[in-house]
């Protein structure tokens, strides 16, 4: 088995009175492909949140790379490699295309411009806009973006949030074959979706989530098998 | 016609100094949507450490060019450091209180700045040493003196290394980041406190060129000269639009040209009813009307929150 990337036990997420994350645990191994699925409000952001850092948990150990992250700045957490692309997508609206694709490349690296090659090539439309503001682009471009910008980062966890939401049937084949390629080269995938038929078709791996615990974890075939489970959350 | 240019002339004199101190406002308003109002005390701090720093060092028999640099570095060192402790020791922790905590602790610094500078520096009018700027060219019947050259000169420069650093460097970028998205930058590994910070240190080193500029041109330096004029750069700020670079600079010009142009003018148009000295009525009420009639600001995208 490959090496555990993330490890994460006991996670605990409360808003004031709220508790969005009860006592949540998780092995990730490196190049490992996780969706992870629930209805609305059953705690999913939050808990990539947490682990990305930008909440901080009620409870729980969060470990990554071998190393325990409590308490470590979010800052810190996207330098090592555990990336998150927020729900939304965090785009910069009044920064450049290029200046957006610009943040996601290391500060102690050539920030050169050639670094940004790649993703120009295998974007052609931002390329072809490079200087227009990133609010002026279309939701499924700025997700195309945001992605883009994420692999610059040099992720070894890519988790992303409801990276087709709101996007055109066409966009989601898209956003969802750029996924694939950038996961294709081992790094890990915690995937959050609505569109859960989709992502269980990319990740070997499905937990769903339910009040903010686990109420399944298995293989993705074992979950599409699931008559309970294609009822409550592939709409069968 | 001549009275006309030599107040224009005049007039944007002041509006640069305006504008530097505008921009200290608009940076911090921009990133944490904080009106600092401690920041026209900085302008004063500045001023005061100038003026002490050059006595000192002409006192040394250090010549007045190198006098006047090594006073300019001193003060702008001081200033960057206060700054910094402002925003670590009364910002930083109430981030996350509600609007009106961080505004009523900056007004409280105010003072506290103010009352802690008339305990070193007393509450006399303290005379700027003479930078031997005085002299002036006539340019057909206009007067342009060499502080006027030299705060217009140095104005210029210090905005192009503003806009540089702002829109060019990796820090700049940074702060735009923070300022539009401050999760999603740190989510880019953005050290989003150090931008934060960053702000306040461009600001306060602005504040500290302004008070030596202000010192020199009116030659006086007193505890509470960053009062008057803190609230004319925020009018500034907000007439450019605050939150905006460009407004807070084009702010500063056109409130300084009022001025001067109400300050030439008034005497004349209202039969000296009203004469120059009410020309400061004329910084406040068009703070007023901009807040009631147009919020956003000359180039500003969106109105600010009211506090
Ligand atoms: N900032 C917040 N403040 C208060 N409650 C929140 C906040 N964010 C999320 N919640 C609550 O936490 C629960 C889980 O939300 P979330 O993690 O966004 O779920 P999901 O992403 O699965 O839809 C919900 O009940 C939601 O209302
Ligand atoms: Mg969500």
């Amino acid at each position: 088995m490959a090496e555990v990337l993330l490890a994460v036990a006991g996670l605990t997420v409360r808003y004031g009175g709220i508790e969005a994350v009860s006592d949540w645990s998780l092995i990730l191994h490196a190049g490992e492909k996780v969706a992870l699925i629930g209805a609305n409000g059953a705690g999913k952001s939050s808990t990539l949140k947490a682990l990305a850092g930008v909440v901080t948990p009620a409870a729980g150990k969060v470990s990554f790379a071998g190393v325990d992250w409590q308490g470590v700045p979010a800052w810190k957490r996207a330098r090592a490699g555990l990336t998150l692309v927020p729900e939304g997508r965090g785009i910069f609206p009044r920064m450049s295309i290029e200046e957006n694709l610009l943040m996601g490349v290391p500060q102690n690296t050539t920030s050169s411009r050639e670094t940004l090659a790649p993703v120009y090539e295998r974007f052609p439309r931002l390329g072809e806009r490079r200087g227009q503001a990133a609010g002026t682009l279309s939701g499924g471009e700025q997700q195309l973006l945001a992605l883009g910008r994420a692999l610059l980062t040099r992720p070894r966890v890519l988790m992303l949030d409801e990276p087709s939401m709101g996007l055109a049937p066409k966009m989601v084949e898209e956003v969802f074959a750029v996924i694939e390629e950038m996961t294709a080269t081992g790094v890990a995938l915690l995937l959050v979706e609505q569109n859960a038929r989709r992502a269980l078709k990319l990740c070997p791996r499905a937990v769903v989530l339910e009040s903010g615990r686990t109420v399944f974890s298995g293989e993705a075939v074992e979950c599409l098998a699931s008559p309970q489970l294609r009822a409550a959350y592939l709409g069968d | 016609m001549a009275t006309f240019l030599q107040q224009l002339v005049n007039g944007l004199t002041l509006g640069c100094i305006y504008a530097l101190v505008a921009l200290g406002y608009t940076l911090v308003y921009g990133i944490l949507e904080l009106i600092n109002f401690a920041h026209g005390d900085l302008v004063m701090l500045g001023a005061l450490l100038s003026l002490s720093l050059m006595r000192l060092f002409l006192d040394w028999g250090i010549p007045l060019p190198g006098a006047v640099a090594l006073a300019l570095a001193g003060a702008m060192a001081g200033c960057v450091g206060v700054g910094l402790l402002l925003e670590r020791l009364a910002y930083r922790p109430l981030r996350q209180a509600p609007k009106l905590a961080p505004l009523i602790t900056a007004i409280g610094l105010s003072m506290t700045l103010e009352q802690g500078a008339a305990l070193i520096w007393g509450r006399d009018y303290l005379a700027f040493p003479d930078l031997g700027l005085s002299h002036s060219w006539v340019f057909g019947g206009i007067v342009v003196t060499a502080i006027q050259g030299v705060i217009g000169g140095g104005t210029l420069l210090l905005l192009t290394v503003l806009l540089w650093i702002i829109h060019r460097s990796s820090l700049g970028r940074a702060m735009r980041a923070t300022a539009q998205n401050p999760v999603a930058a740190q989510l880019l590994g953005v050290d989003t406190d150090r931008s934060i910070a960053l702000a306040f240190v461009i600001g306060a080193a602005l504040a500290a060129v302004a008070g030596l500029m202000v010192g020199a041109y009116y030659q006086v330096g007193h505890y509470t000269m960053g009062f008057m004029l803190g609230l004319k750069a925020f009018t500034a700020a907000v007439l450019g639009g605050i939150g905006n670079l460009q407004g807070a600079v084009l702010g500063g010009l056109v409130l300084g040209l009022l001025e001067a142009l109400g300050a030439g003018y008034l005497g004349d148009w209202t039969h000296n009813v009203f004469g120059s000295n009410y020309k400061d009525v004329f910084a406040f009420a068009l703070l007023i009307a901009v807040l009631i009639f147009h919020p956003s600001g000359l180039l500003g995208r969106h109105a600010p929150e009211k506090v």
